[in-house]
């Protein structure tokens, strides 16, 4: 499908390029002037890197299944995490946003991803931290298509050894990616001043909560992977989506 | 008549304009200003239960600057020690209040938001950014409700034949619940070319397509708009001239109260009070009309 809008593709990656540029510009220009506004030039940043990810699905002119199949898998994710409501942190959400990246690709793992915060986020509050929420579960999608995707998981899901080791890369996402920067959120919002000792504190108060959420992503990894990635791959067979 | 029944952009720029504008205010007229306006604001909107509810913000704002004073220790005036020999000093306390504050009255006008920016206005306002990406937002929030309905339904009917989600020890619970989750998945799947093949037919990527908003732009909306640009251009005046900031650190510096910075005083009471000024106004209008008839 990317093949024949090459034009198109070609300006998002010139877009994404400009992007890469203006972001290090931007944080050079707030330091120059001595603007100590960190949340905000974040802000700035996060919104700027998730831009391109909303570009090219805008110019690839998605077909309709295609676009049909994504909202589902996102409205999978966000309902998933309104069941698993009243258990704190436990929640399958990124589990369905992996799988999701992995059967569909990367960049529709991103979109998954991202607008399930988005979106969960009309449920369970928005606040400062929704930018950031995006931003994290849609790189964890987005990576799990970059490194799963294309090596034909549904077949080695069935491979117990497999399917461990994806379920090992949700806990990790969670651990060292997703955790770390919504703490960084929590530092830039609730924090005034930013140093070792507050980041410290941050992080080490947000292990226990990462360490929850990681085992229930490693858990619903472990459960969910197999049959969501077969039922996804019969549907594409069966109707010729994505192909 | 509700903020809400103006135009979105209008809303969207009002709740932008006045969170910003709450964070980075550090003087104490604009703060206690933000506090009390998004207070009376959202117990406007929500009645009395937010009332009570927003006086919760008042027990965190001492706790949190208690808690700031004991890990902050710059300022000049010394209060007390605490229990690690380190100084409190009236700077930090004060610094932590200050914070709190910010911090309560955000939540609040994020309550304020909740109530006027709903899920179609977020749409309309994304839609002219990305309207492949809004079509799709939409999609997405229509199936929500839909899958979840799906699945109570397809549990009533296992309920039947005595598997549903609630029935058995544990491990039948929670097989069934699997088998729950199983069934909706590709039910939700299987249905999904429906959607996809009434979606082309409706002309899906045909070009010249439009959305459909009931919002329109009228002259009330003009004159909204003009009345928040002169305010929202005077307060950011006294931001240029430094009516906004103080300093906390070492100490508690701010530039004289002039009858100049009144004005600017004035028009941030204006700017953060006109949504609730509108509806009371609109109310008060109707109620009048009412007893006319």
């Amino acid at each position: 499908m990317q093949s024949s809008n090459k034009d198109n593709s070609k300006k998002t990656k010139l877009s994404a390029f400009m992007i890469m540029l203006l972001i290090p510009a931007m944080i050079l220009i707030t330091y120059k002037m001595g603007i100590r506004q960190y949340y905000l030039t974040s802000l700035m940043v996060i919104i700027m890197t998730m831009v391109p990810f909303f570009m090219s699905f805008e110019q690839r002119k998605p077909q309709a299944r295609e676009v049909v199949i994504i909202a589902v898998l996102t409205a999978m994710a966000v309902a998933s995490r309104a069941a698993f409501s009243m258990l704190p942190h436990f929640k399958p959400l990124i589990a369905i946003v992996i799988i999701s990246g992995i059967a569909l690709g990367g960049e529709a793992g991103f979109l998954v991803g991202s607008l399930s915060g988005f979106l969960s986020n009309f449920i369970f509050g928005q606040g400062p931290w929704t930018p950031f929420q995006m931003f994290a579960y849609g790189i964890a999608g987005f990576l799990a298509g970059v490194i799963f995707a294309k090596k034909d998981f549904v077949t080695r899901s069935r491979n117990k050894k497999d399917l461990l080791k994806l379920s090992f890369f949700g806990y990790l996402m969670i651990q060292l990616f997703v955790g770390p920067l919504l703490d960084i959120c929590g530092i830039l919002t609730l924090a005034s001043v930013i140093n070792l000792e507050t980041i410290g504190a941050m992080f080490i108060s947000g292990l226990p909560v990462n360490f929850i959420h990681g085992l229930a992503t490693f858990i619903f990894l472990y459960v969910l992977a197999r049959p969501l990635l077969e039922k996804i791959d019969r549907v594409k067979t069966k109707y010729g989506i994505l192909k | 008549m509700k903020f809400d029944s103006y135009h979105p952009t209008i809303n969207f720029l009002y709740f932008t304009s006045v969170i910003v504008m709450s964070i980075s205010f550090d003087h104490p007229v604009f703060l206690v200003m933000s506090y009390v306006m998004s207070y009376l604001y959202s117990a406007k909107l929500y009645g009395k239960k937010a009332f009570l509810g927003n006086l919760l913000t008042v027990p965190f704002i001492i706790f949190f600057a208690w808690f700031y004073s004991y890990y902050n220790h710059f300022g000049v005036t010394y209060l007390s020690q605490n229990f690690t020999e380190n100084y409190i000093t009236l700077e930090a306390v004060i610094y932590g209040a200050v914070i709190g504050i910010k911090i309560s009255s955000v939540i609040m006008w994020l309550e304020c938001v909740f109530e006027i920016l709903c899920t179609d206005k977020v749409i309309y306002l994304f839609g002219r950014l990305s309207p492949k990406l809004s079509l799709f937002i939409s999609i997405t929030l229509r199936m929500v409700p839909r899958v979840i309905a799906r699945a109570k339904k397809i549990n009533t009917a296992q309920r039947g034949i005595g598997r549903g989600a609630g029935q058995g020890q544990i491990v039948e619970k929670v097989k069934n619940s699997i088998r729950l989750v199983s069934m909706t998945v590709t039910w939700t799947l299987e249905n999904l070319v429906d959607s996809a093949v009434s979606m082309k037919n409706r002309g899906y990527s045909l070009k010249g397509r439009t959305a459909f908003s009931i919002y329109r732009f009228d002259n009330r909306d003009r004159i909204i708009v003009i009345i928040l640009m002169w305010m929202i251009f005077l307060i950011t005046f006294g931001y240029l001239l430094d009516q906004t900031n103080i300093t906390y650190d070492p100490m508690i510096i701010m530039n004289k109260i002039t009858p100049v910075s009144c004005v600017f005083y004035i028009s941030y009471f204006i700017f953060g009070m006109l949504p609730l000024m509108l509806q009371v106004y609109g109310e008060k209008k109707f109620a009048m009309q009412r007893k006319k008839a």
